[in-house]
């Protein structure tokens, strides 16, 4: 990096304010360093925002002061997110964030991912990685460079903005000595590494709308084309790293079977993911062909303005009453100056910035010299992108059937199989054109040629299908998704060997069609044709289910005080010790179960703890009020109720004279409920023979009864009794490998198309058109 | 007219009728206790836990509660599958079925915590301070 003296100018007009006005406001304790660092940031982006804007107007001179000052806010906030992580891990808990999102007893290899537990750490993530994909696309060397850079610039004023009002670096609203913690649920290795995953790749959707801006601005309809694909291919993979990850966690962790359920977050990020893949196939056409221009701006820009759109349906708090996975509470986005206005704030700019842009090129964008063939590669990719579209608007048409169902009535919300009547169709069109376009050349394909490449695929696909329909596959939709499936697997595998002769780069994309093929199957396979029964499970007896013989052993706690359930499981030519974790967690107020998952080479056993059965009611005897019972040699007597609100908080004493062989012993066993909700907090009173006595539940009403655990019928802990939900997930293993596979060609794709940048352009169509 | 132009309008044909009536199917609106009453199809209703009175017997997976609304008015929920395991500490609930004689039968329960993905300061003001 030369740094000429215009440049350090710039620098030393940055920083040396900041520390010195900063560092007065550190020392008279109005602001911390991370909230000096969020400022430095802000002022930095729109210093850098207005040198751009001069370079637009001419001023040449002013991109260096625009790329020194871009630099000096990453500098600020990699500045703020060290210092996060510095708060977080010595627990200074005089700041609320660092308060709200860890705590003492964290594990401190889940302490950093407590950045971002919350909004505002998420958001001073969100300006990091956006800054460091700016300072990446600030290397390339092109007329488009600046402009582009003053679109992406623009969105990091916002986020920046948000740091400076609403950052993680606020002082704590009491004093406090120990924090929340982080919730259990993400206190788990993929947890912590899936959202700075999907924040890379949602900040990724940044890029391409940026380049599309510039392009449009300056009238360069094709010269965006080459160098926009890696950005957009690299979007598309690390978007599908995210998804899988998150998939991943979900199966092994929340345990309710799946891998993806449709909910509101999945879905926020699945629409943009989808427009973004159309986005690449248009490219892929335009370059190719010409065709497709209007198109690929229109996707570029709403791929982004989709991105931002779905953090305001899952932030904003506007479907929290539909929703158990939103991050906000319901009356954010009502808030004036809160994360949801902030954010339609910001779609309003990228979507009057992008398609104002576009919609005033629309009549001088030049029309493709050539129409689409009418049976050719790009004709059938252009259907494929109409396919996505579909699939992204349909989706988020159900996402946001709530906002829109308001204009006419009621809000309503729609059932998760919605999504899957409306994708089911279209995945069969999806796979029938991901089969078809690859076996057909570019321009002009003759038919009778196109039906010899298709015949053999046609057949493993038939074949496919009965194989699918004698295992069980009976309904038409699955069936013929399996068929489609099949069909562009076989089609892709023998375009994918033809193309790895000619070299790794013609043979690459069609890979991922293989794996997006293969995880489709394994979807259909998985999720509909498993078995699933609940089984009692008496501790220490055999039972029987899906053909498996299932022992409950016994509860196991572990060195971090987290309980196992320990069962013994004999099936499938294998024995095996299923661990599936089950314990209280103070900080969601109930239980936490995590599978335990049998893994085989075609299927899945996946046994996942329900509950413990009956481990609350044995507990105790209910006693109304002035009721004597005898157990034992010792006489209880429940005399009445002491009941003595407090602040928040109800302490309940019930007084209990307990007649040991004519002495009478007063006992005052106590129950503190929190207003709040929570888990009722138990002091037990003692017997002078050594047992407690404590309160198990509570009636007021009915004239008052308490249900008291008495020493010699406390519930016996060898008869137990766990509920099980015991499942099978056929090849559920096709799924993984799809997925790394798809995965696999997305990163190997995008290395491709940053090396053909570096490529006379020529040579580049050459490459294209002989796959 | 090519084969391109026809295919590509019987697929936003095929697409928009599908969207359309699967929307329709699947839509529940999001209703008051006494619309609820009256709905022929699926519907979602919310509101608090009127009481702890609620009858919870994991063994047969049944459960009843009272539900309370925004208005005060309170109507019993039945409920028959796997208990949400955080049913003890819901704040609200979110119900979706229809209402059958005399009670709400819900096919479907989403169960909200305090504090399961935002913290929550007030309640961590009041646990946690020294």
């Amino acid at each position: 990096m030369r740094i000429d003296r215009l440049g350090l100018t710039t620098v030393l007009a940055l920083v040396v304010p900041a520390l010195l006005v900063g560092g007065a406001l550190v020392g008279s304790g109005a602001l911390n360093w991370g909230q000096v660092a969020c400022w430095l940031a802000f002022l930095s982006a729109l210093t850098a925002g207005f040198g751009w804007f001069a370079t637009l107007l001419g001023r040449e001179r002013a991109g260096t002061i625009a790329r020194t000052a871009f630099r000096v806010q990453w500098v600020a906030l990699l500045g703020g997110a060290v210092f996060l992580w510095w708060i977080l891990f010595h627990h200074q808990f005089q700041y609320q964030y660092v308060h709200d999102y860890s705590s003492r007893d964290m594990p401190g290899k889940y302490v950093y991912a407590a950045f971002w537990g919350g909004q505002e750490g998420t958001f001073l993530l969100w300006s990091l990685l956006t800054t460091t994909l700016g300072l990446i696309l600030m290397r390339w060397k092109h007329p488009l460079t600046q402009p582009s850079m003053f679109f992406l610039n623009l969105p990091i004023i916002m986020l920046t903005f948000v740091g400076v009002v609403r950052g993680p670096f606020l002082a704590s609203r009491a004093a406090y000595t120990d924090g929340v913690g982080l919730n259990p649920l993400l206190q788990d290795w993929w947890m912590t590494i899936h959202p700075p995953v999907l924040f890379t790749g949602f900040s990724s959707f940044v890029v391409p709308f940026a380049i599309a801006c510039a392009a449009l601005l300056k009238r360069d309809y094709d010269g965006w084309v080459k160098p926009v694909l890696p950005w957009a291919v690299l979007s598309t993979a690390v978007q599908a790293t995210g998804f899988i990850m998150g998939g991943v966690w979900a199966y092994k962790v929340l345990g309710w079977g799946g891998y993806w359920g449709w909910d509101p977050v999945e879905n926020g990020s699945l629409i943009p993911w989808l427009c973004n893949i159309g986005l690449v196939h248009g490219l892929l056409v335009q370059r190719a062909t010409g065709s497709l221009r209007r198109t690929n701006f229109f996707l570029a820009v709403t791929s982004y303005v989709l991105v931002l759109y779905a953090s305001f349906l899952t932030r904003s708090g506007v479907l929290a009453d539909f929703s158990v996975h939103s991050f906000a509470a319901s009356d954010e986005w009502r808030i004036p100056g809160g994360l949801g206005g902030f954010l339609l704030s910001l779609i309003a700019m990228a979507g009057l910035t992008g398609y104002g842009l576009l919609l005033s090129r629309l009549r001088e964008i030049p029309r493709a010299t050539q129409q689409l063939g009418a049976f050719s590669r790009e004709s059938f990719m252009w259907l494929g992108q109409l396919v996505f579209m579909l699939m992204c608007a349909l989706v988020a048409v159900g996402m946001s059937a709530p906002l829109i169902t308001r204009l006419f009535g009621p809000p309503s919300n729609v059932q998760t199989s919605y999504y899957n009547l409306v994708n089911g169709p279209l995945a069969v069109a999806m796979g029938l054109l991901l089969g078809i376009a690859p076996l057909l050349r570019w321009r002009q394909h003759e038919p009778e040629s196109f039906v010899r490449a298709a015949l053999p695929a046609a057949v493993f696909a038939v074949l496919g299908a009965i194989v699918a329909v004698a295992a069980g596959v009976r309904t038409f939709i699955p069936a013929a998704i399996v068929f489609a499936m099949a069909f562009a697997l076989a089609a892709n595998l023998a375009v994918t060997l033809r193309g790895f002769k000619a070299g790794w780069k013609h043979g690459v994309a069609f890979l991922g069609h293989m794996g997006a093929s293969v995880l489709l199957i394994g979807v259909i396979a998985s999720s509909g044709y498993g078995l699933a029964t609940q089984v009692q499970l008496p501790q220490g007896q055999r039972r029987h289910a899906l053909g498996y013989d299932l022992v409950f052993q016994g509860m196991r706690r572990d060195a971090e005080g987290k309980d196992h359930a320990i069962i013994a499981v004999n099936g499938d030519g294998r024995a095996f010790t299923a661990n599936a974790k089950f314990y209280w967690s103070d900080y969601n107020q109930g239980y936490m179960k995590k599978p335990h998952i049998e893994r085989f080479l075609t299927h899945d056993i996946y046994i996942s703890p329900l509950e413990m059965v009956g481990a609350d009611e044995a507990g105790g005897t209910w006693f109304a009020v002035g009721e004597t019972r005898q157990v034992g040699n010792v006489k209880y007597t429940f005399q009445s109720f002491l009941p003595e609100p407090g602040d928040g908080k109800m302490k309940l004493t019930a007084n209990v004279i307990a007649d040991i062989g004519g002495r009478t012993v007063p006992l005052k066993p106590v129950m503190e409920v929190s207003m709040g909700g929570g888990r009722p907090v138990m002091t037990p009173a003692y017997l002078p023979s050594g047992g407690t006595v404590s309160i198990v539940n509570a009636d007021p009403n009915n004239g008052g009864r308490v249900m008291l655990a008495l020493p010699g019928t406390e519930r016996d802990r060898a008869s137990q009794t766990l509920a099980v939900e015991v499942s099978t997930k056929p090849f559920i293993n096709l799924v993984w490998l799809g997925a790394v596979v798809m995965l696999a060609s997305a990163f190997l794709s995008m290395i491709r198309r940053a090396l053909d940048l570096r490529r006379e352009p020529v040579r580049a169509q050459k490459v294209e058109s002989a796959a | 007219m090519n084969l391109k132009i026809i295919l590509a309008v019987a697929l936003l044909a095929a697409a928009a009728a599908v969207g359309v009536t699967s929307f329709k199917k699947t839509m529940t609106p999001y209703i008051g206790f006494a619309e609820a009453r009256s709905a022929s199809g699926l519907v979602q209703v919310n509101g608090k836990l009127a009481d702890k009175n609620y009858v919870l017997k994991p063994q047969e997976q049944f459960l009843s509660f009272k539900l309370r609304d925004e208005h005060g008015e309170v109507m019993p929920v039945e409920y028959r599958g796997v208990i949400p395991g955080n049913f003890d500490q819901a704040v609200s609930v979110v119900a979706i079925g229809k209402y059958e004689g005399d009670h709400f039968e819900a096919q479907q329960l989403l169960v909200k915590c305090p504090s399961k993905y935002q913290a929550e300061a007030d309640k961590a003001a009041k646990g946690k301070t020294s």
